[in-house]
């Protein structure tokens, strides 16, 4: 279940926990002008405050420069799905819908202005904005939203063997049935079957729309990838809507972006810059160092052993994403015993002090689990997960009857994921925590990849440490594609965790299919319910990525998944 | 002359088989499959299998081989996975990043090792001469991104007098053309760029320069101590000559053999010591883009770039001997 | 005056084991044209002795702590550096042991010869270019200007040392010292190089002084012999008078080492028991009273100064006629000269005293190991301090017409 991949909008691998610790001051508005939203949106939003932005009026002017952990890959948002590729592309391009900055479940529109689903829920039509021009000078229109459309769908096989097209493959080829424009305005998606995480999914930086003109010009659909000039750096190259247009990448040294001086939503405020350079540091220290000394103005991710650091300089001012995109459980499979008892996978989430081991493993910055999916996800549920409580544990391994109390219980090597900062030491935190109330677990370990995931993977493993960066905060891709989703052949359980409740996946099916915004809600309500009453893993938490920038940055919005704009940030200096 | 060169290039030969050949399996015995690694583990089989024929590990091992050896022949060293540009144009245009790093250290190597070899051995067991070699100790058993952090952090963050990192002010606006941020400024006429250049290099140089320094002071000091307790310097000094005269002349010339050599070793060192620095001082080079290959799981490249750089060595090494040649008669004339 | 006057000369080397007492007051003198020989194992002080009249001791450890050494009148070891550096080379010149390493591996021969030239006279490059020429013709290296352009590893050990003595000569000094000229050179070529060194000595009336251990070397090449053990001159005398009237234990231990060709029957060899001192310690007594089979009592006790073997009459320093003198409390009777071993009924040497038993009961090859290692240290010039007498070649009968005879 767990791609080697890194992640899709979170940071990579070294960066793991922020610490809090932002001012709480409104930012610029986003980019939502006047734009009637039939968007479902949730009550439960957790707002994010924006960090860098403090009172007073923003001024134009200036060179951002931005430290990245990577370089970007490539420049075509469609064929990129790494952290630091779509946090450059999301300033240039924009997609029909997106997420209102600092949130990770708001919808809100942007190139479209309003979108509706049919009742069946498998057509989406998008009212495509009018009088938005690209980089080039090319208008938007509902033909243009189509040519993207169609280039994803038939987006050349190179593309695919090289494994440039994951959220292709996973939102387009799976789902899209076809898409038609019948008129200038108004774009209709068709889908394969119903899914209401479709407009969160289209939020996501890959499915930004690009000029088509500049796609033909840079041969952006070339069948050899050679010859394609539109995803290694042009000219054209990137060229979208947004606040912001790509002038230049020097792979691996820099990429430049300047203002759009023509921006559709300059309304909303800003963009206030004159420019942007993404400079890729790998080394976290080097990266605080260049913070410290000027050379760079933010940084997208830092070390979470840094963020102290930053607080305790008054030139710098530290980033609090608020919340997460990934969650680390404790897993269980319930082909091995004493796993296929249910006391004892509650007495497992009883005798396990979750909460210790998020303050002495996540950097002071982690989050408590309280469902399966991060605080922050459209529909996650609020549960009642157990507390940590011994006595409770060993009255229900007592009910349970089960006297063979041992099993092996693995943890990686060689590893250190967001959702598992050190692997080691929360095992044997959580070793000493079962063994407390009677379990006699077997301390083992194997190497990450491929050995440990490949076992866990095909269910080899009773008990085991184990999580999931997620591909967008949405509850199913943490619920459904991470966990407990039925596929394969026969259409089932995955054998990870060999957790089959019908009603459960029936709840996450209708949840999907259902096309209004309680359908969904109670869907997921439900499905949580039962895993909560299943208990088939015990999650223990996420870690937020941390971020800093110099004192005189302001108006970042800061974003759980990074979809970050630089449209409303200005230097105060 | 001519003759040495070419037995030299001939017996560089076996070398890159034998590299090439280790590299080879090198990339194919490790464990895991390099298509799964890049795709991930949800990657379906015919996708994996795709990976396979892209990366042309569906074929036998010898025909890989081959192929690879066939590639490399007429001068293809393949594409990177990542944005299937040819390597070798990837390396070129990070080439001169390295290079003038590389030059800058080792001017910085050079340009204080020897002084300092040849002042430590003047002061042979004297207190100086135990500070130099306290000093060029540590130089090298600091390892290379400890120190290049804590340059960044004393010049950088405490001092603020010069960057911490990159090759050039992001907020310059130098338009790269051949790729060396020196000549570029001047070529453009931007003397204060230049200088600008000069200060992004001085830090990065220093560190990756450490180790080669330490070296050749120590080996500086060694030969020179050796030569001049060798009968020819008496005999100069017997002449009547001039102490200047000796040392330049005489105990220079010779010592100058083992050091030349040392400074030849140590360009390998340098394109190792590279990988770290660059990464740590963001800069563009082809050490970093080894690191990015590595982290891409991206083989070819990794297999490729080391090749390259064993090419590189074997041609400095090559240089360094002809050059030794040059200045150590009793090979020139064997 | 004597061209060459050396008086007490001290030298000591500072090392980190101590100090070694290399040169323990030395005096000789030497005339216009004279050669001298200098005779003794290696380690006995004779390389440092010259070393320290042209001030080449190796620094720091090297120093000369006493004594005077008159050249024409001038004390050297007075003079300002530069002014001891116009002398070397021009008015002294040296040849060193190994032809092989004397000269500079990477410099041309004609780099090495012009720079000697012009580091003491005013002339052009081409001027000193041919008379570096005209002196390799009279060291007898054929085309001598083609060979100008050649490195010294392109040349033959006999050739280089006859490169090394064309160096020597090229501003016609008044003084050679030739330190085992030929020590490194083949039977044959050695032979050739002292014929040449004669000749041209003698023509240019260069005063020589050859060091060397090997007395065969010194019978045919010499007009007078110092026989130095452990820093000390223990007997000088006119060469034929040496060779004749051996009177030095230590001086008839050598005469007795060596096989001579002009002995009638197959004279026994006596090998010089032990081995050479400690030059560490300051002696008290006689240096050679441990390997002494003459020794009586006052030999431990008491270092015997230099005295002529015949008293009264005035001391002759220089020339043929110079004194013949030696320092030797117990000196052999001409008999015991020639059977090489005391003969007198009941004389047995004399056993040291009881306070020295501890220090001679240390092992001489740990001592040797020790000054080996500390000598490797300090990289004294001469080479080490090394108590083995040197591997010489074959030597050569000392009648002074043997060196016509076609060798």
């Amino acid at each position: 279940m767990v791609r080697t991949r890194i992640g899709a909008l979170v940071a990579a691998a070294a960066i793991l926990v922020a610490a809090c610790g932002g001012a709480a001051s409104p930012t610029p508005a986003p980019a939502t002008s006047a734009a009637p939203s039939t968007a479902p949106t949730t009550s439960a939003a957790p707002s994010t405050a924006p960090t860098t932005s403090a009172a007073g009026t923003p001024k134009a002017g200036g060179t951002l420069v931005v430290a990245t952990p990577g370089d970007i890959n490539r420049t075509d948002p469609a064929l990129v799905d790494d952290a630091t590729s779509t946090y450059v592309a999301q300033q240039v391009e924009e997609t029909l819908l997106t997420l209102k900055p600092g949130t990770g479940d708001v919808v809100i529109p942007e190139l479209a202005t309003e979108w509706s689903v049919s009742p069946d829920g498998l057509n989406y039509t998008f009212k495509i904005r009018q009088g938005v021009k690209f980089h080039d000078g090319t208008d938007l229109n509902a033909a243009a939203v189509k040519v993207n459309f169609d280039r994803w769908i038939k987006i050349p096989k190179a593309y695919v063997d090289l494994g440039y097209t994951y959220y292709i493959d996973f939102v387009i080829t799976a789902q899209v049935q076809g898409v038609t424009a019948p008129d200038a305005s108004t774009v209709v998606v068709t889908l394969k079957a119903p899914n209401s995480s479709f407009p969160v999914q289209m939020t996501l930086t890959p499915f930004a729309i690009s000029s088509p003109k500049a796609l033909t010009d840079g041969n952006a659909s070339a069948p050899d990838f050679k010859d394609n000039k539109y995803a290694t750096g042009g000219p054209p190259a990137m060229v979208g809507t947004g606040p912001f247009m790509f002038k230049e990448w020097v792979p691996g040294d820099h990429v430049t972006l300047v203002k759009n001086p023509s921006y559709w939503n300059a309304a909303a405020g800003g963009p206030y810059l004159d420019q942007i350079t993404f400079k890729p540091i790998a080394d976290a220290t080097a990266t605080l160092n260049a913070l410290q000394s000027g050379g760079v103005d933010l940084a997208q991710t830092i070390s979470p052993v840094d963020v102290a650091t930053v607080q305790g300089d008054s030139k710098l001012a530290s980033i609090d994403r608020g919340s997460a995109c990934n969650l680390g459980v404790l897993g269980m499979n319930q082909t091995h015993k004493p796993f296929d008892n249910l006391k004892i996978r509650q007495a497992m989430a009883y005798a396990v002090n979750r909460k210790a081991i998020i303050d002495a493993f996540f950097g002071g910055a982690g989050i408590l689990a309280s469902s399966w999916a991060p605080p922050g996800t459209l529909f996650v549920k609020e549960l009642a997960l157990p507390e940590y409580n011994p006595d409770k544990a060993k009255q229900l391994i007592a009910d349970s009857g089960v006297t063979d109390l041992s099993f092996d219980f693995w943890y990686p090597s060689n590893v250190s994921r967001p959702y598992m900062p050190d692997p080691k030491g929360e095992f044997e935190a959580v070793l000493r925590d079962l063994e407390a109330v009677g379990f006699k677990p077997n301390p083992k370990n194997a190497p990450w990849s491929p050995d440990y995931l490949a076992a866990e993977e095909s269910g080899k493993y009773p008990a085991w440490l184990i999580g999931w960066n997620c591909d967008y905060l949405g509850i199913d891709n943490f619920l459904s594609t991470a966990f407990f989703g039925y596929r394969g052949d026969p259409y089932g359980p995955g054998p990870e965790f060999a957790y089959k409740n019908d009603a459960m996946n029936q709840a996450m099916v209708d949840a999907l299919k259902a096309t209004d915004e309680a359908g969904q809600k109670a869907g997921w309500a439900k499905a949580q319910d039962l895993i909560l009453a299943d208990m088939p893993t015990v999650p223990i938490g996420s870690s937020k990525t941390p971020a800093a920038a110099a004192a005189y940055v302001k108006g970042l919005v800061p974003s759980p998944t990074l979809l970050e704009f630089f449209q409303s940030v200005w230097l105060d200096k | 002359m001519g003759k040495y060169i070419v037995r030299r290039l001939l017996g560089a030969i076996p070398v890159l088989i034998g590299l090439s050949i280790i590299l080879f399996a090198f990339v194919h015995l490790l464990p895991g499959d390099p298509a799964t690694a890049i795709l991930g583990q949800h990657a379906t089989p015919e996708r994996v299998a795709a990976m396979r024929a892209y990366l042309g590990l569906d074929l036998p091992l010898w025909q890989q081989y081959l192929g690879y050896v066939g590639g490399l022949l007429r001068g293809d060293f393949g594409s990177s996975v990542i944005n299937n540009q040819p390597l070798l144009r990837e390396l070129l245009t990070r080439f001169p990043a390295t290079l003038e790093l590389t030059v800058a250290a080792m001017i910085y190597a050079v340009g204080v090792g020897i002084p300092l070899g040849r002042f430590a051995s003047r002061h042979a067991q004297g207190w100086s001469d135990g500070a130099v070699t306290v000093v060029s100790l540590l130089g090298i058993s600091i390892p290379v991104f400890v120190l290049g952090l804590t340059l960044q952090y004393i010049f950088a963050v405490e001092l603020g007098v010069l960057p911490a990192g990159g090759r050039i002010d992001p907020r310059a606006n130098l338009h790269i053309q051949s790729n060396f941020v020196l000549i570029d400024s001047l070529l453009m006429g931007r003397p204060d760029l230049f200088i600008d250049g000069i200060r992004h290099l001085i830090l990065p140089a220093i560190a990756l320069g450490s180790i080669p320094l330490a070296i050749i002071t120590r080996i500086t000091r060694a030969s020179v101590l050796d030569v001049s307790n060798e009968d020819h310097v008496r005999t100069a000094r017997a002449k009547g000559l001039k102490e200047k005269r000796v040392n330049s002349r005489h105990i220079m010339r010779n010592a100058w053999l083992p050091v030349v050599t040392v400074i030849g070793i140590q360009v390998g060192g340098l394109l190792g010591g590279a990988v770290i620095t660059e990464t740590v001082f963001a800069w563009n080079g082809v050490g970093r883009f080894v690191v990015e290959a590595i982290n891409n799981r991206d083989y070819l490249v990794v297999q490729n770039t080391i090749l390259i750089f064993a090419l590189v060595f074997l041609a400095v090494n090559l240089i360094v001997d002809i050059l030794y040649a040059f200045i150590n008669p009793r090979i020139r004339y064997a | 005056m004597a061209l060459l006057s050396v008086q007490d000369l001290v030298v000591r080397f500072r090392t980190h084991e101590g100090t070694i007492h290399a040169v323990n007051g030395v005096t000789f003198e030497l005339e216009e044209g004279e050669r001298l020989g200098l005779v003794g194992e290696s380690g006995c002080g004779k390389s440092v002795t010259n070393l320290a009249i042209i001030r080449l001791l190796p620094k720091p450890a090297g120093r000369i702590e006493g004594g005077r050494v008159l050249f024409e009148g001038q004390d050297l070891l007075v003079l300002r550096e530069d002014e001891v550096r116009d002398i070397r080379g021009s008015d002294i010149a040296m040849i060193f042991q190994d032809p092989m390493t004397s000269l500079n591996p990477v410099l041309t021969i004609q780099e090495q010869m012009v720079e000697t030239i012009q580091a003491h006279r005013k002339v052009s490059k081409e001027d000193a270019r041919a008379r570096a020429i005209e002196l390799l013709a009279m060291v007898g290296i054929p085309n001598p200007a083609a060979r100008l352009k050649s490195f010294p590893h392109q040349f033959s050990g006999g050739m280089r040392q006859r490169v090394m003595i064309a160096m020597a000569l090229a501003l016609a000094p008044k003084l050679l010292i030739a330190d085992e000229p030929t020590t490194a050179l083949d039977v044959t070529i050695q032979a050739q190089v002292l014929e040449l060194l004669a000749q041209l000595t003698t023509k240019s009336s260069t005063a020589l002084i050859l060091i060397t251990h090997d007395l065969g070397v010194v019978a045919g090449m010499t007009q007078r012999i110092n026989v130095m053990y452990a820093g000390f001159i223990v007997e000088t005398a006119p060469t034929a008078e040496l060779f004749a009237r051996p009177s030095h234990p230590y001086s008839v231990g050598l005469l007795h080492s060596i096989p001579r060709l002009d002995e009638e029957g197959g004279e026994e060899l006596i090998p010089i028991e032990g081995r050479p001192p400690d030059m560490r310690r300051a002696p008290t007594g006689c240096p050679f009273a441990p390997r002494c089979a003459w020794r009586v009592e006052a030999c431990w006790t008491n270092n015997p100064e230099l005295r002529p073997l015949t008293e009264g009459g005035p001391v002759v320093m220089t020339g043929p006629k110079a004194t013949h003198r030696i320092a030797c409390h117990n000196p052999p009777t001409p008999n015991e000269v020639r059977g090489g071993r005391p003969l007198r009924a009941g004389f047995t040497a004399a056993p040291p005293p009881a306070e020295m038993l501890d220090e001679l009961s240390l092992a001489p090859a740990e001592v040797t190991a020790d000054l080996k290692g500390l000598m490797a240290g300090i990289q004294v010039e001469e080479g080490p301090l090394s108590v083995y007498p040197s591997a010489g070649g074959l030597p050569i009968p000392p009648e002074p017409e043997r060196r016509n005879d076609g060798l």
